[in-house]
């Protein structure tokens, strides 16, 4: 049960005595326990030693200090918690006769031998491996059990031997002259004898390192199992009637005259209660209970506590004079006689009622032997009919029955799922196959968190189920295992674990939790706007049949708690529009941004129309011209020659198979993103909101629990993304306030990226030529090491750093002249409001009309502060750009410019007097210039990465900090979740930057072919 | 991050000579020359200096190298600690950390990523881009030549950032770091490939080599005795433009991160809000001693508009300490090109 997590037993003494499992001290409630229990037993049991010697008077009665030692000695075998095997009479010292191990579920399988031709009144047990028996003439036969019934020993004790009791490295038996023997359990022979004087009644208990029986002259003797010395000796006043029952609350000793006495470990007695007429035989005790059965068929139950009488059920009740001489057996739940006239007996253990009786027979033979309990079954002899009876515990009904061929003597013991008994005849039989146990109960009660029992709950254990009943108890037939366990009530969250069954479960307590929700909050919009649409009800089926609606309320909002696992929003047929369906993955975190897009009545797609194919025109005019200009420039050449017009040049196929291959770059490279920026990120959270089609209901949804389905629905994914992305079906984005198609994001944005870029790279330009071409010129000159220097630094001193050391230098100065900080795009709302609010032309994306970008629209409409506000923070963001991308350049450009400037057809202008400048200027900078155009493409990447921080830093809008935003908040709102922009709007930026970038680097190889006529040269 | 075009051709020439007529030369001009020298042994110096600062760090943090010494009363945002004799590079606050001890900390830190990074980065690169440019039009080639293509068409940071956010949710805090530099090589390693591929198509071409592998010379060999030792010049040229970009992703993103968050004082009690940029960070732990996080975390804390509310010191220690060694890793690698140059004639 530990291993269940939050399936817990009741910590009540039952559960915790009769399962093993239990007892090792795993359980919460038993672990921390475990230690202060064994000290405790530590010194108790030095206390008994102690005790008696030193001759301390006894505690008053009922006082817990006499208690505590024998509660400790008990604790160390006399319970059924330490039950292994049937050591002993009735199973265990308490002499219960219940074993929690399982007896055989059918006789078949079994070995009998005939060690002796003397009946066997020493009745079997065993300590696993070997069986002890002892005849009517006090011989004890040591037999093995795995090779049928074998003797391996046997040894004569000189007398009628009590039942035996086999303990540590010794077997202890009593015998009628009076003596009590501790046999080597090895080979049998005598370790100690010891006489008492009077005969040995019934049966031996060994508990520690203490051997406790009772006489007939009226004694009960404690006796030093090492070496059979005497510790203490009580007399009772009249003969024991039977064994002594030691369990935790002491030693329970019936006497012939029909009085019970309990005694503490020191022998004091510590009550005696008269419970009628004679009795005959051990009484067994169980937790609070001691069972007492008489001679004149009374089966009394006495508090062991103080000896008051629990309960009685008179023999009379039944109108027949039927002795017990057999001592009970108890369950957890019943108690179980055997009667003499064969009548086998099951009581209610708590009040006593009889719950069901087999018929019986007087023949002349008393069934003395006492039944062997079990959790699946009540072993008992009937000797009436000479048969040996399984019956079911509930009902009183035969499981099996096994005739006898003669009369048996040794009462049965359950061991290893095997029943073994002894007969006239000297015969010991053991029953059924090892290890065919028939399945342990396992029951228990579904409780909710507040205690109040669940009726109807599913539970499953491993391939079993049921429902639980109106009070929520179940029970299950489980055998020896580790099952998974699953409880599913409506209302609640379902609880899932693991059970180890290695013995019967009574008090299983199962606790749910009610239904933990988390909040789903979304929007339900018009599909084509993206505006909210109020008063539309959205109906959330849940799992385990969750079911609840809501009503959208400003803005179209809605909000829901769901369980987790996947809900299927749906919205009906509403004002004009279709009805549609989205299905929202809770996975233990709340769900913000689920999206209903609803779509007029009859149109075609819920997407955005978009800009369909506008991105092909770009690579179509490209390739057109490449490959026009390719083909004529190789033509014309040909025909310099005298040739006839022939096939593409070189270069125009370079082109043309550059943008055969771009489509299939740019796959690539969005496989990566997808995989690391989409899969992965929503693999990891769990939880997926996607649209489905209302027409079909809920399809494939991505469950991790199912990989097949998972695949399709990711490689779905990705295709999906693939076509929007190439046929500009972008859908929605969330950005703040504003929910949009994204291209309208990008109508708004883009201009704003460009404006910053081109003023930036013409910054940047206009400084690096001359820069790169100075320092080049005079190599290892004052300006070459500065520039280098300068160079240097730039690149090893993070950008964001040279950024906001621009910003220091300029930033309060701007504000003092210009009334706004460097920071944003437009000026700030507060200078607005101080120039007399917003403009006409500055739309709700901060966008400029009529074309969007702010410089041009500034002047078209005249206004000269904000254009003057607007081009100064470009220009210091233009300047942050250029400090960064300088150095990257200028350390790319200077090894071209410096190998140019010591080109041969320099060298010889400068032979016929050409001037420093015009080498300089025209001859050198002439030649570079095609370098500088293949330098930028190179340096592209790096430069728009700059810019993308530069916007960050600056909090300009564009589409740069767009990226970084979406790129940074990845991990905490995977795509199509929350965040500040939803929407994958990253991917598309992705998509189009590689395209930028892919094509103007092929832009950049054309025009630097055009520059440079040696390259063209080259190539022929 | 792209390699310069090949330029030391000249230079090399120039150095023949200068090797030839050295003796000859005024001890001004010697000086000048042997300026190749001095830059090495500066760099060299420098970076034994990183190294012996580092060696120091790991014996004085051993097992608690991770964890900084925090001073809860110093992350109040309020308080300003300025150089002193007590904090010689004053205080970061708001992380709560003396900024001295925390870069002689991150040193050892620093150096194993850069180190780690380089070291994978520049042994893919020369394996792959020899194979690949000796072996022509094989399958090594092809791989080499389509993942620079793919990766040139998109900024190297979005990429690497991309790859290690996509397996980020997936890792133990401690396994961060070296997903990062997995990912980091995986995007780097063709700017390595790249230019030693290139020479080494020069070099499969050259009469020694076509000599060699005449004499039975089998392409391990090629690679390792004529490529490899050629290749280098334009490797070692790429390394500190590594460094520095290294150095901007551990410490761009964090700064992003904290920038825009904002740190306030309500009744008494700082109140923290975050920015609208998410952290991404390998760092398994925040704060920890890594020069590039300390940047970032000194610029939030330190940086105002107002010259006059600038703390200026909690992000210039951590700024030069990185742009020194940028310095030395640079100047170490010029001094080996150059030297490299004139011993090979190439």
């Amino acid at each position: 049960m530990s291993a269940l997590g939050a399936v817990r037993t009741r910590p009540t003494n039952r559960a915790v005595f009769r399962n093993p499992r239990l007892r090792k001290g795993t359980g919460p409630e038993h672990g921390p326990l475990r230690p202060i229990l064994a000290a405790l037993g530590t010194l108790g049991v030095l206390a008994a030693l102690v005790a008696p010697s030193l001759a301390v008077p006894a505690a008053p009665l009922g006082t817990g200090a006499a208690i505590a030692p024998l509660e400790t000695v008990a604790a160390h075998r006399g319970s059924s918690s330490a039950f292994v095997h049937w050591t002993t009479f009735a199973g265990s010292e308490n002499r219960s006769g219940y074993s929690p191990f399982p007896g055989p579920a059918s006789p078949a399988g079994a070995w009998y031998t005939c060690p002796s031709i003397f009946a066997i009144r020493a009745g079997p047990v065993t300590d696993g491996s070997t069986v002890y028996v002892g005849d009517v003439l006090g011989r004890i036969y040591a037999l093995n059990r795995s090779a049928n019934g074998s003797v391996r020993w046997n040894q004569s004790v000189g007398g009628g031997p009590t039942q035996l009791d086999v303990a540590g490295s010794d077997v202890y038996v009593g015998t009628t002259a009076g003596e009590l023997l501790a046999l080597w359990s090895s080979n049998g022979s005598v370790d100690w004898r010891v006489p008492l004087g009077s005969r040995v009644i019934q049966s031996v208990s060994v508990v520690g390192d203490r051997v406790l029986v009772g006489t007939a002259g009226g004694s009960v003797v404690s006796l030093n199992a090492t070496t059979g010395s005497v510790v203490w000796t009580t007399g009772l006043g009249a003969g024991v009637g039977g064994g002594v029952a030691v369990d935790g609350a002491g030693l329970f000793v019936p006497t012939v005259n029909g009085t019970v006495d309990r005694l503490d470990g020191a022998g004091q007695i510590l009550w005696s209660a008269k419970v009628g007429a004679s009795i005959d035989t051990a009484v067994a005790v169980d937790g609070a209970d001691v069972l007492v059965a008489d001679l004149s068929g009374n089966l009394t139950d006495l508090w062991a506590s103080n000896g008051t009488q629990r309960w009685e059920w008179s023999g009379r009740s039944i109108g027949v004079d039927d002795p017990i001489e057999a001592t009970p057996a108890v369950d957890p739940q019943r108690v179980y006689v055997s009667a003499d006239s064969g009548s086998i007996r099951a009581y209610d253990r708590s009040n006593g009622t009889l719950l069901w009786q087999t018929p019986g027979e007087f023949t002349g033979v008393p069934n003395d032997l006492s039944p062997a309990a079990s959790p699946g079954g009540i072993f008992a002899v009937v000797n009436g009919v000479q048969e040996v009876v399984d019956l079911s515990p509930q009902t009183g009904n035969a499981t099996w029955v096994d005739p006898s061929p003669v009369l048996i003597y040794g009462a049965p013991a359950i061991d290893n799922a095997q029943l073994l008994i002894g007969t006239e005849f000297g015969c010991v039989g053991e029953l059924g196959a090892q290890g065919a146990a028939r399945p342990w109960p396992v029951s228990g009660v579904v409780d909710s968190s507040n205690g109040t029992p669940i009726a109807g709950a599913l539970v499953t254990i491993g391939t079993a189920q049921t429902s639980t009943d109106a009070n929520g108890t179940f029970s299950l037939p489980l055998k020896n295992g580790t099952y998974p366990v699953g409880v599913f009530a409506p209302g609640f969250d379902p609880l899932t674990g693991t059970i180890q069954v290695t013995g019967p479960i009574a008090d299983l307590t199962l606790v749910l939790r009610p239904l933990t929700l988390f909040e789903v909050s979304g929007l339900v919009v018009d599909g084509w706007s993206g505006v909210g649409l109020v008063g539309v009800t959205v109906d959330a089926a849940g799992p385990l049949g969750y079911d609840v609606s809501t009503t959208t309320g400003p803005g179209g909002a809605f909000r829901f708690g769901l369980p987790n696992g996947t809900t299927t929003l749906r919205v009906g047929a509403f004002g004009g529009y279709d009805a549609a369906a989205v299905e929202v993955g809770v996975g233990g975190a709340p769900v913000v941004g689920a999206r209903i897009g609803l779509v007029p009545a009859g149109s075609e797609t819920s997407q955005y129309p978009g800009w369909p194919y506008v991105l092909a025109l770009p690579v179509a005019a490209l390739t057109l011209a490449g490959v026009v200009a390719g083909v004529r420039e190789h033509n014309r050449r040909r025909s310099l020659v005298g040739l006839a017009p022939g096939v593409l040049s070189p270069f125009a196929r370079f082109v043309a198979m550059r943008l055969l291959l771009l489509p299939f770059q740019v796959m690539a490279l969005l496989a990566i993103v997808y995989l690391f920026g989409t899969l992965l990120p929503v693999a990891a959270t769990h939880a997926s909101a996607s649209v489905i089609d209302p027409a079909v209901g809920p399809s494939c949804t991505i469950d991790l629990g199912h990989l097949g389905c998972d695949l399709t629905a990711y490689a779905s994914g990705f295709g999906t993304m693939l076509q929007n992305l190439f046929t500009g079906q972008w859908g929605w984005a969330r950005f703040g306030v504003l929910q949009e198609p994204v291209t309208q994001f990008f109508q708004w944005w883009l201009p704003d990226s460009i404006q910053l870029g081109v003023i930036s790279l013409g910054f940047s330009m206009a400084v690096a030529y001359p820069l790169a071409l100075l320092a080049g010129w005079r190599r290892k000159g004052a300006f070459d090491v500065a520039s280098r220097l300068a160079s240097l630094a730039g690149l090893l001193v993070p950008s964001f750093l040279l950024a906001l050391l621009v910003i220091l230098a300029v930033g309060v100065r701007f504000q003092g002249a210009l009334g706004d900080l460097p920071f944003g795009t437009l000026p700030s709302d507060y200078w607005f409001v101080v120039h007399g609010g917003f403009p006409a032309w500055v739309g709700t994306g901060d966008e400029t009309d009529p074309t969007h970008f702010p410089l041009i629209d500034g002047l078209l409409h005249r206004d000269w502060a904000f254009e003057e506000v607007v081009a100064a923070k470009v220009l210091i963001q233009a300047a942050a750009i250029s400090v960064v991308y300088v150095t990257i350049f200028l350390r790319h450009a200077w090894s071209v410019v410096s190998h140019a400037a010591h080109e041969p057809h320099v060298q010889a202008a400068r032979a016929r007097g050409v001037s420093e400048s015009t080498l300089l200027w025209r001859h050198t900078g002439r030649r570079v210039l095609p370098y500088y155009v293949l330098t930028f493409a190179l340096t592209l990447p790096a430069f728009v990465g700059t810019q993308a921080l530069v916007e960050a830093l600056f909090s300009a809008q564009g589409i740069g900090s767009i990226l970084l935003l979406e790129i940074t908040n990845l991990s905490a709102n995977p795509p199509g979740f929350s965040g500040p922009i939803s929407g994958n709007i990253y991917q598309v930026i992705v998509f189009l930057l590689v395209l930028f970038i892919l094509l103007t680097t092929l832009l950049a190889d054309i025009v630097a072919r055009y520059l440079d006529p040696r390259l063209r040269a080259e190539e022929t | 991050m792209s390699g310069p075009a090949p330029a030391p051709a000249r230079e090399a020439s120039e150095d023949e000579d200068a090797q030839a007529w050295a003796r000859d030369l005024p001890w001004r001009e010697r000086l000048r020359r042997s300026e190749v020298a001095g830059e090495l042994w500066v760099g060299l110096g420098l970076l034994l200096a990183y190294a012996a600062v580092g060696f120091a760090a790991l014996v004085r943090f051993q097992d608690g190298l991770g964890s900084l010494d925090v001073h809860p009363e110093w992350i109040d945002p309020r308080i300003s600690l300025g150089p002193s004799w007590a904090h010689p590079f004053g205080v970061i606050t708001v992380a709560g950390v003396d900024e001295l001890s925390a870069l002689f900390q991150a040193t050892p830190w620093d150096l194993a990523i850069v180190g780690s990074v380089l070291a994978a980065g520049l042994s893919l690169g020369f394996l792959l881009g020899g194979v690949a440019g000796l072996e022509d039009e094989g399958i090594v080639d092809l791989l080499v030549t389509s993942w620079s293509d793919l990766i040139a068409g998109v900024p190297p940071f979005v990429l690497v950032t991309i790859l290690f956010l996509g397996v980020e949710p997936f890792l133990a805090p401690a396994h961060r770091l070296p997903a990062f530099v997995i990912g980091y090589v995986a995007v780097l390693w063709p700017y390595y490939a790249r230019p030693v591929r290139a020479r080494a198509r020069v070099v499969r071409e050259a009469a020694f080599v076509e000599a060699a592998r005449a004499a039975g010379a089998s392409r391990g060999l090629l690679l390792r005795r004529h490529v490899l030792g050629n290749s280098l010049a334009p490797a070692l040229a790429q390394i500190p433009v590594d460094v520095g970009n290294l150095f901007f992703l551990l410490s761009a993103f964090p700064f992003l991160a904290c920038f825009g968050a904002s740190a306030s004082t309500e009744r008494g009690v700082s109140v923290y809000s975050t920015g609208p940029y998410g952290l991404v960070t390998p760092l398994p732990s925040l704060p920890f001693p890594e020069w590039g996080y300390l940047l970032a975390r000194g610029a939030c804390s330190g940086w105002a508009v107002q010259w006059s509310a600038n703390s200026w010191w909690m992000y210039a220690f951590p700024a030069v300490v990185i742009v020194l060694f940028g310095f030395a890793v640079a100047l170490t690698c010029d001094g080996v090109q150059k030297m490299l140059a004139r011993h090979s004639g190439i």
